[in-house]
């Protein structure tokens, strides 16, 4: 039997916290897994496996190149899809952006510009995605750092459409919406106030860092307290998802992200 | 402009991170946001620079951290990456090296290189080998394993064979007995 999800606190899962997971047995709820770190074959495959046993996990790629127009990578797809056998995740999520043009792969997350063609062409993907892996992708909203020309569309409405053509499902990342506010000088209130939250089905919190003049989404620092407040409003509203910590650099120990994951349980835990 | 046409300027203007930023991209970019581009392209390279350094510490240990980094912009920016799996990247990396000994002239480089790529990458249930000068593979124990003042000792004339293996889940090298004569 599955077991339900929502409102569990969970973290992404990194290699170097692996054994000391295996071997502690935290009470971590469930894992976030980067799907393209299990890409080749290794040890870490026996460990997942081991973990999987009694632990729900998501997968969240970085590679399904979704707002891009080159053709998929059959090679990349079919390995996704035998992962996903094996492991049996909750769902899959990946991100709005386009990561790849004209087979350069550029293994980062570019927004894409929000034109009626970009539209068109990033549904049809997605819809593709779905008919392969057989099930409602979740999508992402990214941190971008530059602003595009000539858009058709906000972000909001952007969604709002790719839900509505491709019935998909989202994953709020928090932080990258703060963070995209906070480099304009703009109040991310708005955002959060339109954002269909009946269709997110996870949701992101991270740290980010000061660098030049612009706040960036290194996924560094502990969950800063103003987006656990965002989150706790949400929920408020009738947000209803799993909830995750983010933290790819700078790592701590992870009896201290675990204790970082307890500490956002607790202060959601008076509002549900 | 097609959307595709759009990718590709912004996708050219990150690849050729050592070119500065076209006036052309004041075509689709607001003003104001185009110097951001240097942020992709900050993440493209210590992306693929990180991955490397984790994959190539052997290489890296004997080149020292400005070398080895001079030639991961100089093979990111000849190559590109051409695949979503990132370690494909990493594997071929070994490949470029050696297509490119007439720019660094360095025999031992890709002898480092395929030593560590079968330390990281090698198949442990097949026993896989590889072949390397004598004295290459002392020389990146030293180096793995952060030995002062260390000096490779080698010996041309004749090869050595080296075989991954599983030590109680660890991935470790060692020397195959034989030893070939050229």
């Amino acid at each position: 039997m599955k077991q339900s999800l929502n409102h569990k606190v969970g973290l992404g899962l990194r290699f170097t916290h692996f054994d000391s997971i295996l071997n502690n047995k935290p009470q971590t709820p469930w894992f976030e897994v980067i799907t393209d770190d299990f890409l080749n074959e290794g040890p870490h495959h026996k460990k997942l496996l081991k973990l999987r046993q009694s632990t729900p996990i998501a997968f969240h790629s970085i590679g399904l190149n979704i707002g891009g127009v080159d053709p998929f990578n059959k090679d990349y797809l079919a390995k996704f899809k035998q992962l996903y056998k094996v492991y049996e995740p909750a769902w899959i999520s990946d991100h709005l952006c386009w990561s790849a043009h004209n087979g350069n792969y550029h293994h980062d997350l570019l927004p894409i510009p929000k034109t009626m063609e970009a539209l068109n062409s990033t549904c049809a993907r997605i819809q593709y995605l779905q008919d392969y892996f057989g099930l409602n992708l979740a999508i992402e909203n990214i941190t971008s750092y530059i602003d595009y020309k000539n858009e058709t569309f906000t972000e909001i409405e952007f969604l709002k459409a790719i839900i509505k053509r491709t019935g998909c499902k989202l994953l709020l990342d928090i932080s990258n919406v703060i963070i995209n506010y906070k480099n304009r000088g703009q109040d991310p209130e708005d955002y959060f106030s339109e954002f269909p939250i009946s269709e997110v089905i996870q949701v992101h919190l991270s740290g980010g860092t000061f660098d030049e003049n612009t706040f960036i989404d290194s996924h560094s620092e502990s969950v800063n307290i103003f987006d656990i407040e965002i989150l706790k409003k949400l929920i408020t509203k009738g947000l209803k998802a799993s909830y995750m910590i983010e933290r790819d650099a700078n790592l701590p120990s992870f009896a201290t992200l675990e204790n970082e994951r307890q500490q956002i349980t607790e202060a959601i835990s008076d509002i549900l | 402009m097609t959307y595709s046409e759009h990718l590709n300027k912004v996708s050219q203007s990150i690849l050729n991170f050592n070119q500065s930023l076209h006036d052309n991209l004041q075509e689709i970019i607001q003003s104001k946001s185009i110097a951001n581009i240097s942020i992709y392209r900050k993440n493209l390279f210590f992306g693929a620079f990180n991955n490397l350094t984790t994959d190539y510490v052997g290489l890296r240990s004997h080149l020292g951290n400005n070398n080895f980094k001079f030639l991961v912009r100089k093979y990111l920016l000849e190559s590109k990456i051409k695949s979503p799996n990132i370690f494909d990247f990493s594997k071929y990396f070994s490949i470029f090296l050696l297509n490119t000994f007439d720019f660094h002239k360095d025999d031992l480089l890709t002898h480092l290189a395929r030593l560590d790529l079968l330390y990281q990458y090698g198949e442990v249930n097949k026993s896989q080998t590889i072949r390397v000068t004598t004295g290459v593979f002392a020389y990146w124990s030293g180096l793995i394993n952060k030995v002062d003042n260390l000096s490779p000792q080698i010996d041309k004339n004749s090869q050595e064979e080296v075989i991954v293996f599983d030590d109680n889940g660890e991935r470790c090298l060692k020397l195959k007995a034989r030893t070939y004569v050229l």
